[in-house]
């Protein structure tokens, strides 16, 4: 018989096992999937969140031996189910020290699963640079010492070139991991990157380099000819939805021309929202002058990527992405609108391995502290910090990825740099719980704010991207929610019942591994539990599924609860609640986030204490979560939860709060109509 | 005739694998299906490798047993009770379009699904395709086209005699 692992039969959809590599005696261990965890976590995303809660010590340091690196896939990874083969990267963040977690598409996923793996989990720490190899059942321990402080591109080829194997997937980390940059991320074969919350900074704190992986095994599914058929039609729905166009010829990078338009673009650091000239960078720009070709991830027919040639230039390049966060980031973000500039910047942060959310943020919170005269350029080693300037983007990348310099300061994401720089630089710093915030203004689309506010691995779209707010259709928003605002993105009105909503089948998506550019943009919510079903055999209902994302998003709270976060951790920078939007002549123009509205609806529609933000125990008892429940009680009046209490003052009128509750009495009865 | 191959339109997604390991094995896998997409992320190619039916085909001489034909339609057959799973044709292939199966070790490659390729359906941008190859006619050939056009006129002719005294008598 061939090298392949034999999946046992009764995982349908699944492999069957979780590899545990415990780095400090190098022993591999492969464990059987506990199926009553499938059911209740799924997989992916919900793996990962169940194993930190349970495994993680409150209070341990991110960079110790104690914390893990998880690794999730999906019941669909590595079949023919269109956008079903994602990963999920999961750890406790040295970036923000609560839930580290990011997502990405790749072929990792794919081959994770036919070498027999739903989930691996690593820990301990090695004491020499080590890459591992994963191929099938045997697991190798290979040294890493001529690669450490290497880039992900050297990493990948040389690591293929000494198992004389082009096919074998790599995930890896940059040099930017090996010098300790708090917020370096996961990358798989060049392209794909889980870049947020430093995961890749932990995986390099093991002493661990690189994953090289092989799977010549096969997955199989309950009902083979039903779950084929479901898989035909739902690439047909894809085909035909009127995003189909857009994404497949743009993917993201089609967002410049709208967010402009509209005027909520990140320009200059968030003062403005309208950029005359980002016409030469937006997505039609890269398209006619840039792109060779398309690119996908595994088994998807949406191909939202591209390859990029720049043929000449001081940034000539070649290479994958990027997509609209790396873009922005490096053009209108910092003033900058140089298309040719951005593919370069977008290559080289990929290939030090670095989220580059938080290095356009770095960057152009530097240029807006210059503007303001906090900083000059004799605080950042005499570069100069003009708007739009692009060596000193390219120098700051630099000097970040090896902690040179100022590099040294930032490397630790702009949190951190405003305590060490002081000087009132904190009240400029983008973020949410340590983590920066991306290229949406959440003036122009104010449910993504309280998205940014509430979610668990600091500020993110990705949590409950609430896409639904784009639609600008009040009808919508009364059908699906029984709240015409809803589908109004710049209302407030129950915003908080649409992000509940929301970031419960983002959870979902995440534990399928499902992308959420389809899942949850194109509205395929109503098949997804016949796919589920039809993969593993199973009996679950939509509703049941939502109820899976909701304890997803619960034992996350839980998660962060217990490393002390509470209510007041939920926020937004000042700006975007009292600076109205600077963008003369566009719709947004004047308009500010009212979060306080968004948030106590938010937490009443989750069943979580409006005070501290804690779910209360009856939500954790309906969600099967009775540990949990008994874990919570301490931590309900301890010293955080005495502080959140203090500081809890609602400013909202009676009014207000009467329309607030109106409107979850409106989403209860629309619930219970739907259902009856 | 074997499945074309357009480089520059393959987004290099593996949704053709899939599709073929599916339609062979009823499960999932990549050493289960008979094409291959060589990814080379570095230079951005996507290039779906597949059996190119070549006309002295390296693998079928290569076969020390002779359990390697080649069909009428140009696809490789192997008689399995010949196969010893030496792996010559694999070292043969000149593409690496030949396999052994993980789970049994034979050698496996297109079979063109019996002339219904499912990866050329599934593939979203078409990258793949089938096409019909023609080659030059001999000379014998064309004129034995004639005659066979000629005899069917003849026949038909004939045959239809009746028909056309019908209709004669309906005006």
């Amino acid at each position: 018989m061939g090298g392949g692992t034999l999946v046992t039969e009764r995982y349908y959809g699944y492999a069957g096992k979780i590899l545990r590599i415990d780095l400090s005696n190098r022993k591999p261990n492969a464990e059987d999937l506990y199926m009553p965890t499938a059911y209740q976590f799924l997989g992916g995303r919900g793996f990962n969140m169940k194993t930190l809660y349970d495994e993680l010590e409150p209070g341990i340091a991110p960079l110790s031996e104690e914390n893990k690196y998880l690794i999730g896939t999906g019941m669909f990874g590595g079949t023919l189910c269109p956008m079903g083969t994602r990963i999920n990267i999961s750890t406790k963040s040295p970036q923000t020290g609560i839930v580290g977690d990011s997502n990405a598409g790749a072929h990792f996923a794919a081959d994770l699963k036919f070498a027999g793996y739903d989930q691996v989990i690593v820990e301990g720490k090695s004491e020499e640079p080590i890459y591992i190899f994963i191929d099938d059942d045997r697991i190798s321990f290979h040294d890493a010492s001529h690669l450490w402080r290497k880039s992900v591109r050297e990493v990948t080829e040389t690591i293929r070139k000494e198992l004389k194997d082009s096919s074998i997937q790599i995930l890896s980390t940059g040099l930017a991991a090996d010098y300790g940059v708090s917020f370096a991320g996961t990358f798989f074969n060049l392209t794909r990157a889980a870049a947020r919350t430093g995961t890749g900074t932990v995986l390099a704190s093991k002493k661990v380099k690189a994953i090289a992986l092989r799977g010549t095994g096969s997955i199989g599914v309950y009902d083979p000819a039903l779950f084929y058929k479901l898989n035909r039609q739902i690439a047909q729905l894809i085909r035909i939805n009127p995003q189909y166009e857009l994404r497949s010829t743009m993917g993201t990078t089609s967002n410049v021309r709208w967010l402009n338009e509209k005027g909520f673009l990140t320009v200059n650091h968030f003062l403005s929202g309208y950029q005359p000239t980002a016409h030469r960078w937006e997505g039609e720009a890269l398209r006619d002058h840039y792109n060779v070709k398309s690119k996908a991830c595994f088994g998807c027919s949406l191909h939202c990527s591209r390859y990029a040639v720049v043929k000449d230039g001081p940034y000539s390049m070649h290479g994958e992405g990027p997509e609209y966060e790396a873009m922005a980031g490096f053009a209108s973000r910092m003033g900058a609108d140089d298309p040719e500039f951005m593919l370069y910047a977008n290559q080289v942060c990929n290939e030090y391995g670095m989220d580059e959310i938080t290095v356009g943020e770095l960057i152009s919170w530097l240029m807006e502290l210059n503007q303001r005269g906090i900083i000059s350029n004799k605080d950042v080693d005499g570069l100069d910090l003009s708007w739009g300037n692009r060596e000193t983007a390219l120098a700051l990348v630099e000097k970040i990825a090896r902690r040179e310099g100022i590099g040294d300061l930032l490397a630790d994401g702009v949190k951190k740099a405003a305590e060490r720089l002081g000087r009132g630089s904190d009240a400029y710093a983008m973020e949410v719980k340590g983590l920066e915030i991306i290229n949406g203004d959440p003036r122009g689309m104010v449910g993504y704010g309280l998205t940014y506010a509430v979610s668990d691995r600091g500020a993110d779209h990705l949590r409950s991207e609430p896409y639904f707010e784009l639609k600008d259709k009040p009808a919508i928003g009364e059908e699906w929610f029984g709240i015409p605002e809803t589908a109004l993105r710049l209302e407030h009105h129950g915003k908080g019942v649409l992000v509940k909503w929301s970031g419960e089948w983002c959870a979902v998506s995440d534990a399928l591994e499902v992308c959420k550019n389809t899942l949850v943009c194109m509205d395929f919510i109503p098949y997804v539990a016949a796919l589920v079903n039809a993969a593993t055999g199973w009996d679950l209902t939509t509703e049941e599924l939502q109820k899976v994302g909701e304890r997803i998003v619960n034992i996350e709270r839980c998660f962060n609860i217990r490393e002390g976060m509470r209510r007041p951790d939920d926020r937004l920078p000042d700006r975007f609640i009292h600076e109205p939007m600077e963008c003369e002549g566009r719709e947004t123009q004047g308009n500010v986030v009212h979060l306080e509205y968004m948030l106590e609806q938010y937490y009443r529609a989750r069943g979580w204490n409006v005070k501290t933000a804690i779910p209360t125990r009856e939500k954790l008892l309906e969600l099967d979560l009775v540990d949990i429940a008994d874990d919570m009680e301490p931590y309900r009046h301890d010293e955080a939860s005495q502080k959140a209490l203090d500081a809890y003052k609602c400013t909202l009128s009676n009014d207000e709060m009467e329309r607030l509750k109106e409107e979850l009495r409106a989403n209860e009865t629309h619930k219970a109509r739907a259902k009856g | 005739m074997p499945i074309r191959v357009n480089p520059e339109l393959c987004t290099g997604c593996r949704l053709c694998e899939m599709e073929c390991s599916f339609e062979h094995e009823v499960r999932f896998g990549t050493y289960l299906s008979r094409i291959h997409v060589d990814k080379m992320e570095h230079m951005g190619i996507d290039y779906p490798v597949v059996c190119q039916m070549c006309a002295n085909a390296p693998c079928v001489t290569a076969c020390p047993n002779q359990a390697l034909s080649k069909s009428t339609r140009g696809t490789i057959v192997l008689d399995e009770s010949k196969c010893t799973t030496c792996g010559a044709c694999v070292e043969a292939c000149p593409f690496g379009a030949m396999n052994l199966h993980p789970v049994t070790g034979l050698p496996i490659s297109c079979d063109l699904c019996g002339g219904d390729p499912k990866c050329v359906k599934v593939c979203p941008t078409g990258a793949l395709e089938i096409v019909e190859t023609r080659r030059p006619k001999k000379e014998r050939e064309l004129e034995l086209m004639q005659i066979a056009q000629a005899k069917r006129d003849q026949f038909a002719k004939k045959a239809s005699a009746g028909l056309l005294k019908e209709w004669e008598v309906e005006r």
